[in-house]
């Protein structure tokens, strides 16, 4: 085995604890949630060798957002099924399947959601769902997608809210089906 | 727009600025500024909180959708197709192989016979080049099948291999496994297919699962896990867990133990079988593969929460 130094990545994690506890804070809206949190990130930082990344703050950030969301949906998940733990478990509606494991933080939609999606994609002006696509799909940067219409980031941005608040309003709609 | 469906009160406001949030902090170039200025618009209340879960909430699962249509010209990379024997280069950067064993079985039934067939048997590991950027890593006890014909497809019959494919726009590489098919898309990426279990995790590029069907693209960084041919579950995973095997280590998120003493069987060349009480029982965590077995044990039975009887090749575990 080569011993490995600590990584670039733990080192910043321990010079940045505060300020991304801080933000877990915020972001769970409780210190004592934070603290837990961020304990299971020091724990998976510590055992995953992460290699060398480009701005390890920006990524400790985003493995920060990524597991308090997860402690909030399985929180909810809880909340949900102390209400009503009949129907508990995996449901398995349609090929859309519910994991009940807390590190699922991504689900498959079913086809015939997504295939609506994309319908709601396809009836917004074409530059918008081209650069969604090119953002959200094929994970290109704002800035990338700026330089390559030759428009400003700012006007990326737009066209994202856009896309975003279109899916999210047609989704809601299907939901509560009314 | 129709209010009623907009979270409750005063919120289509909120969820305006939440899904500006959305769009900023999930920018691979978000500045730690970005993401303190968030932390400050999330601190004004629950009600600011609720309005970003529902955003990412409506978020998941969107990776399934189209990417935009390739606009005409693809990369031309040229592939030679070299003989699938050809095993010069792979000393490089694979220092855990020590050697390269290529062997030629012949498959005595089902399958095409034009198809060559390698097999590890469980603890050996080998790799096969099918041309000079891509190569397959196998793991134990697992069976690839190669087209000489045709050097950008393999099949994964049993086990578990590593595929680091050159990515070729007009000739993608398909991998296929059982009764699914993979098609790459740039790429390293680690199929598994044993013991009920299936699954595909990606490191660098990405993959389309089932091309012709579900479409689902898994990208680096993600997994897709189905268990019994059902059930797809996609995963965040680090991308330094694909083919953590390779390294003696086992991530695991959820997996039953059945599946978990497949791998420990595959790379430690022991049979090693679970009561059937507890081979559905469930284990989160990474697992270091350890040389020396009496150590090896102890720590299974620990992380485990099992006992691992000794047998004449390897372990039983029970409760």
């Amino acid at each position: 085995m080569s011993g490995r130094d600590d990584s670039e990545i733990a080192c910043v994690f321990l010079a940045k604890r505060a300020v991304i506890k801080g933000f877990l804070s915020s972001r769970l809206g409780n210190a004592a949630d934070a603290e837990d949190v961020l304990q299971d990130l020091w724990l998976k930082i510590d055992r995953l060798k992460i290699g060398p990344v480009d701005d390890p703050l920006s990524y400790l950030f985003r493995m920060a957002q990524n597991a308090a969301y997860d402690r909030r949906r399985s929180a909810k998940r809880r909340a949900d099924r102390e209400q009503q733990w009949v129907e508990t478990q995996s449901s398995t509606a349609g090929s859309e399947y519910v994991d009940d494991s807390p590190d699922v933080v991504s689900h498959l939609l079913s086809r015939e959601m997504l295939a609506e999606v994309e319908q709601v994609l396809d009836g917004l002006p074409e530059r918008t769902s081209y650069i969604f696509r090119s953002f959200r799909v094929e994970s290109r940067a704002q800035r990338d997608i700026a330089a390559e219409l030759d428009i400003s980031v700012s006007a990326v941005e737009k066209h994202l809210r856009k896309a975003y608040r279109a899916i999210i309003d047609f989704r809601k709609g299907v939901d509560s089906d009314d | 727009m129709n209010d009623k469906h907009i979270l409750n009160r005063d919120e289509p406001q909120l969820l305006d600025e939440a899904i500006e949030w959305h769009v900023r902090v999930s920018d691979p170039h978000a500045s730690p500024s970005d993401w303190m200025a968030f932390g400050k618009w999330l601190d004004q209340g629950e009600a600011h909180r609720l309005a970003y879960d529902e955003v990412c909430e409506n978020d998941l699962g969107l990776d399934g959708l189209q990417e935009n249509p390739a606009e005409g010209e693809t990369d031309e990379i040229p592939s030679t197709p070299v003989p699938a024997n050809d095993n010069r280069k792979w000393q490089v950067g694979l220092g855990l192989v020590a050697s390269l064993f290529i062997a030629f079985l012949f498959w005595p039934s089902g399958g095409s016979p034009e198809l060559d067939i390698f097999q590890t048997a469980p603890g050996e590991t080998r790799v096969i080049a099918l041309g000079p950027e891509t190569r397959i890593e196998m793991n134990g006890d697992t069976v690839v099948a190669t087209d000489p014909a045709n050097p950008r497809f393999a099949r994964l019959d049993r086990g578990e291999a590593v595929f680091f494919v050159k990515h070729n726009e007009s000739k993608p590489f398909v991998v296929e496994s059982g009764s699914f098919t993979l098609r790459d898309e740039g790429t390293v990426f680690n199929v598994r297919n044993a013991e009920k279990l299936f699954s595909v995790s990606v490191s660098e590029g990405s993959v389309r699962f089932n091309p012709e069907q579900e479409q689902q693209l898994v990208k680096a960084g993600q997994s897709l896990t189905l268990t019994d041919g059902k059930n797809p579950v996609l995963r965040a995973i680090e991308p330094e867990a694909v083919a953590g095997w390779r390294e003696g280590r086992l991530y695991y998120d959820n997996a039953p133990l059945s599946a978990i003493a497949a791998d420990l069987g595959r790379l430690s060349g022991k049979k090693i079988s679970v009561a059937d009480s507890i081979s559905d029982q469930r284990f989160t965590g990474v697992i270091l593969v350890d040389k020396e077995s009496e150590a090896m044990a102890q720590k299974l039975e620990q992380l485990l929460g099992v006992r691992a009887e000794n047998t004449d090749e390897g372990w039983h575990f029970v409760p």
